[in-house]
């Protein structure tokens, strides 16, 4: 059981060093976190409420510059397919063009690249079959259901074959029937496409469930306070996981973690 | 691979028929189907389905029976002895009768009794209400999509447009034909400013209201500005310009109307301004009906046209 999904020795995708982030008005959300992902990796940023969590993700996604350390990335280590790009990023807030059809949304991405139209629509017919969006092609976005909704999103994060797939709370709105079926969907679709995962979320139990390391966030200023691995591997079951021991080990070691830090 | 293999062997990853998903692929019809699957479920679908038919009977005869009070009262209240001591608006030579506006309709699609065919002036008022209405749309949509583009534009013209826009539209028909000489140029310069502040002001609001994630992510999949501006804020303020287009379309024809009354000349609301000056008020009422009936049928088309250019509209109000 115990094993890690990727080896330590592999060069990181980038490396974030002494990464900080101050508001002008000098309140410091992020200070001095340092944070690695390897390629095919998930990572999962967990902490307390208002910590910089989400920050962290803005830095990453370089929507936010860092008033303090660097973020560097390895283009080698990016997917060599050419078209792919360093990342791309699923919001908590529904970002998918309402105005676009479900193929047209998930053709945006490569249309700013320049792909030929052609290899679009074949990638789009792709994406749908991974996706299990078939038949919805030509729907409006409007016309599917929430769940619907935020696997699209998720398919248009992986159109651009990104290197990093950033989330943030993707499915904190979502009900939790719907949200356990999406987490299997969400990991089934990058552990095939082998893209490296960036999580934030306050769900513990989903942090343990599909991450192979979860950072836990101190209070604002938000630093690293502990990086709990995960060692089930690639190969796991969401839904036997969460009945074994080594899950609730997990779960009440974040759990410690973050209610001490909350509490001190 | 075997991990996929194994992940999807959740019980929710399997295509179970009664997720959510799948459900909201269903039509209401075969959704209400799968979920009443007993008889007594499909019963009490049914009773539902019955007591909203019976409901909406209803309503339709009471609006009906309220027409036709309506319609009698005005035909007849007038004759009543004495009732014009308390009510002598309750008087023919004021609000006429249905049967004079009627016979007043006829000669008026006629040409009979030496009255104007109303068909000219008729299409008159509704193509310069277009005219004005739709340029003004289309003016004021490019206008409020570049002004929320460019900060600096937007600062510039604020003041102003506030002032011009607080200036009621009817006070400034007379400068308007003054400057451009003629009726129905005046008319449609009249609609179109009436216009133009509701379009623009609506594809600002849309423009600069899309939300920040929606234009952050873009930009990730790599869009450069131009493209965000043409590609995400364009269609969204379109989308609020357009939603907005049956409103545009009433006040374009309401100004329409209240130019060519003031200016006299042409359309319909020359032709009631005429039988206002002759004192002809089953003529006047007659003009009235057309003008609401214009009204109503603009209204009904700009709903139709708006469905037809943004199919997506309604689904994503809906949703």
């Amino acid at each position: 059981m115990s094993q890690l999904a990727v080896a330590e020795e592999v060069e990181p995708l980038f490396r974030a060093r002494d990464l900080g982030y101050s508001y002008p008005s000098g309140l410091r959300a992020v200070s001095d976190v340092d944070l690695d992902i390897r390629p095919g990796e998930v990572v999962s940023v967990v902490g307390p409420s208002g910590c910089g969590k989400s920050t962290l993700l803005s830095l990453v996604a370089d929507l936010a510059q860092p008033t303090q350390g660097s973020i560097t990335w390895n283009e080698e280590a990016l997917p060599a397919a050419g078209r792919g790009q360093r990342l791309s990023m699923v919001f908590q807030r529904d970002t998918v063009f309402p105005w676009r059809t479900v193929s047209k949304n998930l053709q945006f991405g490569m249309e700013n690249s320049g792909v030929p139209r052609t290899e679009r629509e074949a990638r789009v017919e792709e994406l749908l079959r991974l996706g299990k969006l078939e038949g919805f092609a030509k729907s409006y976005p409007g016309a599917l259901s929430g769940g619907m909704r935020r696997r699209l999103a998720l398919l248009i994060g992986l159109s651009v074959d990104p290197g990093v797939l950033l989330l943030d709370e993707p499915f904190s709105a979502l009900d939790e029937p719907t949200r356990i079926e999406l987490l299997v969907d969400v990991l089934r679709l990058v552990y095939e496409a082998k893209v490296s995962v960036l999580l934030v979320t306050h769900d513990l139990g989903e942090a343990v469930s599909v991450s192979d390391r979860v950072i836990v966030l101190t209070k604002r200023p938000g630093t690293v306070r502990k990086i709990v691995p995960i060692p089930f591997g690639h190969d796991r079951d969401l839904r036997t996981i969460r009945e074994t021991p080594e899950y609730a080990e997990l779960y009440s070691e974040l759990w410690h973690e973050l209610w001490s830090e909350i509490g001190s | 691979m075997a991990a996929t293999a194994r992940v999807d062997d959740v019980p929710g990853g399997t295509p179970a028929g009664t997720t959510t998903e799948s459900l909201a692929s269903l039509t209401p019809g075969e959704a209400g189907a799968a979920l009443g699957t007993t008889p007594s479920e499909q019963q009490a679908v049914r009773d539902i389905a019955r007591r909203k038919a019976r409901r909406t009977v209803v309503v339709r005869s009471i609006q009906i029976i309220i027409v036709i009070l309506l319609i009698l009262g005005w035909q007849f209240l007038p004759g009543v002895p004495g009732i014009q001591g308390p009510f002598p608006w309750l008087n023919t030579f004021f609000i006429s009768s249905p049967t004079l506006v009627a016979q007043q309709l006829g000669y008026l699609a006629t040409g009979a009794q030496g009255a104007t065919q109303i068909w000219g002036p008729f299409a008159q008022t509704i193509l310069t209400a277009l005219a004005g209405t739709l340029s003004a749309m289309v003016v004021g949509t490019i206008a409020g999509i570049a002004v929320s583009n460019w900060r600096m534009l937007a600062d510039v013209t604020r003041p102003f447009l506030v002032v011009v826009n607080a200036v009621p539209k009817v006070a400034i028909i007379p400068i308007i034909i003054l400057i451009v000489h003629d009726a129905v140029a005046a008319a449609i310069v009249t609609s179109f400013i009436s216009v133009f502040f509701l379009a623009f002001y609506n594809a600002a609001e849309g423009a600069s209201s899309v939300p920040r994630e929606m234009i952050q992510n873009a930009e990730l999949l790599g869009a450069g500005k131009l493209r965000v501006m043409l590609r995400v804020r364009s269609p969204y303020a379109i989308g609020w310009t357009l939603a907005a287009l049956p409103n545009a379309i009433a006040f374009g024809l309401t100004a329409t109307v209240t130019a060519e009354i003031i200016l006299g000349g042409s359309g319909l609301g020359y032709q009631m301004l005429l039988a206002l000056n002759n004192s002809n008020s089953s003529l006047l009422l007659a003009i009235v009906l057309i003008v609401a009936i214009v009204g109503v049928a603009l209204v009904l088309g700009a709903t139709a046209l708006r469905r037809v250019i943004l199919p997506w509209w309604e689904s994503s109000q809906g949703a």
